[in-house]
């Protein structure tokens, strides 16, 4: 069955075309979704087939998260060892986050973090034999935005959600600041960490976020004017 | 895997809103989620839902030798299961779920007696639980006991000397179990020993380190208390819980009653849907389709039923179906085996209006942000 870029691919599908383009001797990129069998793409995932310059792949919707190299994540510590956390990113298998992996840590000063807190890291090497590791700092060691998460709410959602708000042509967080100021993580593992003033406001913000998962793009702005309404009890 | 630690996040924000009297849902403090029932094609299947719970009950029943104890009368088995095994949460639903129906007496038993001493039915309740989104043992309670209220059995007719015969479907009607009354289960998590919170999240149900489980009929009466975890509990706030519990089941046994008649109903009519009905078109994440188009492709989906029935006659589109609730999970009664394809052939338009609004995602969409994307 011939699969077109735009149509709907079933795993097992081969993609003749990403075949096509490697037998005229240019670089072509698997994404997400598809692999290599006997030197042809195959698809092993169910959704819309989707090409970017070179790079192709399988837009599909799945709660689960597959850890990949340089994703944000927000994780839960587990437990401590000698060097470093075990830190759960919803991944079968837990992660690893060292000590040294945090801002002006060294040998003696360890970062102040229990069992129970929340991080949000990069993944740096995302190898499938292997576990996951975990960094809360940028290349030049500076922690940026990474680091523990204190107070706040976190709450797990579909992986589709989490790439649907950062996408630059949902405007869902930015219609959202204007009507209450809020704090927002939104990691690729399918979790979204909000921190608000008060817990009403963040109850009602968890509640407009999940619920931007059932709408388009041009109504959120009814959705944001509900929102802005339950908070202030006046009617727009 | 067992269960990741809960985040401290989590446990302080839940017990803040707690105690301010806020819930992460929005509900008040003695507020259920919606309860829904679904009855299948088959006698006895039941898909129950509270909220995004999910339950899955089925009811069979075949012919055995009673207990010595009791020779004149049947036997009820209850199995829990959550995604095909058993692990120590269904155990406690389980047992749970036999002190509310077996021991609360609300089954007749003696009727379900052929020949004393010989033959009694044994009736099984498999319970799967779909979805765990808390409070699993309300919904397997309301599932289970409806689809004991829904099942039907053979007639039997016993000759003096000791023989008996089962009729066929066809040659007698199928005869109800006689249930004396519907024993509700009703779960508080009590928060700081002394809040109760009706029907519990599962955010909620691992913050909290205590529960009360109480089993109430629509008369007020009740069957069993089960109370788990560490808390100072007052006889006054058990009061408090039962009254809550007693007003709760009466609503319940009521919307059970409404939904069997309904079924009845559908049943004589000929429209009896099934569980196709349990599934919302309404639920598919939208990044690219308006509401609208939704809507067209309900439409179209229920112009296009003629064209869709020379799908069903390809047999192979059962094997791709494997899905289906009723062909794979109830245990198919000898009679009603047949009806599992009439299943599928429910089910599909619902399968086809999902590929449709793939297609108009496609028309509109193009580039993705970087996050898509992710490299092997």
């Amino acid at each position: 069955m011939e699969c077109k870029v735009g149509d709907v691919v079933m795993p097992g599908n081969i993609i003749q075309e990403a075949d096509a383009l490697a037998k005229e001797s240019k670089k072509v990129v698997l994404g997400n979704g598809l692999r290599l069998e006997n030197d042809s793409a195959v698809s092993s995932k169910s959704g819309l087939l989707c090409k970017r310059k070179n790079i192709f792949y399988v837009d599909s919707y799945q709660k689960k998260y597959i850890p990949a190299k340089n994703d944000n994540v927000i994780g839960i510590v587990q437990s401590k060892t000698l060097e470093f956390f075990w830190v759960d990113i919803s991944y079968s298998e837990l992660a690893i986050l060292p000590y040294l992996a945090f801002e002006g840590a060294t040998k003696k000063n360890r970062p102040e973090i229990n069992v129970g807190d929340l991080v949000y890291a990069k993944v740096v090497l995302a190898n499938p034999d292997l576990e996951a590791e975990l960094v809360c700092v940028d290349s030049t060691g500076k922690k940026g935005k990474l680091g523990e998460l204190k107070d706040g709410l976190m709450f797990s959602c579909s992986i589709n959600l989490v790439r649907k708000i950062l996408n630059e042509k949902c405007n869902l967080l930015h219609l959202l600041s204007k009507e209450c100021p809020y704090e927002l993580v939104a990691a690729i593992n399918g979790r979204i960490w909000i921190n608000t003033k008060s817990l009403r406001a963040t109850i009602l913000l968890r509640d407009t976020i999940l619920e931007a998962e059932h709408t388009a793009y041009n109504q959120m702005k009814d959705l944001v004017d509900r929102f802005a309404t339950e908070l202030t009890g006046i009617k727009i | 895997m067992k269960d990741p630690i809960l985040s401290n996040n989590e446990r302080a924000f839940v017990e803040k809103a707690i105690a301010e009297k806020l819930r992460i849902d929005k509900r008040g403090l003695n507020e259920f989620r919606n309860l829904a029932i679904f009855y299948g094609k088959n006698y006895g299947s039941v898909i129950a839902s509270l909220g995004e719970t999910k339950v899955f009950a089925s009811v069979s029943c075949e012919v055995s030798t009673p207990k010595t104890t009791r020779p004149n009368e049947g036997t009820i088995f209850i199995n829990v299961e959550m995604g095909s095994q058993q692990n120590e949460p269904c155990i406690v639903v389980t047992r749970i779920l036999e002190r509310t129906i077996r021991e609360s007496n609300c089954i007749d038993l003696e009727s379900l007696c052929i020949v004393a001493e010989e033959k009694v039915w044994n009736l099984r309740v498999d319970i799967s639980i779909l979805n765990n989104e808390g409070n699993v043992i309300d919904c397997a309670c309301i599932a289970a006991v409806s689809a004991l209220a829904h099942f039907r059995r053979p007639d039997c007719t016993a000759s003096g000397d000791g023989e008996f015969t089962i009729h066929k479907s066809a040659e007698k009607d199928l005869i109800p179990i006689v249930l004396h009354h519907y024993p509700i289960c009703v779960n508080y998590a009590l928060f700081e020993g002394k809040t109760p919170i009706a029907d519990p999240t599962i955010l909620e149900e691992r913050v909290t380190n205590a529960s009360l489980i109480l089993a109430v009929n629509a008369y007020k009466e009740l069957c069993s208390i089960h109370l788990t975890g560490v808390s100072l509990t007052s006889p006054y706030l058990i009061q408090k819980c039962s009254d809550m519990a007693a007003e709760r089941a009466k609503h319940i046994v009521e919307y059970i009653k409404d939904a069997l008649e309904q079924d009845r109903i559908d049943r004589e009519n000929g429209q009896a849907k099934g569980f196709s009905q349990s599934i919302k078109l309404t639920n598919i994440p939208s990044n690219f389709t308006d509401t609208q188009e939704i809507d067209q492709v309900m439409d179209t989906e229920n112009d296009g039923s003629g064209e869709l029935e020379e799908v069903m006659a390809d047999e192979s589109f059962e094997k791709i179906d494997s899905d289906t609730v009723a062909s794979t999970w109830t245990k198919e009664e000898s009679d009603e085996s047949s009806d599992s394809d009439v299943q599928v052939i429910e089910e599909s338009p619902k399968k086809k209006g999902i590929i449709n609004v793939m297609e108009i995602v496609d028309t509109s969409s193009d580039d993705e942000e970087k996050e898509t994307i992710v490299l092997n």
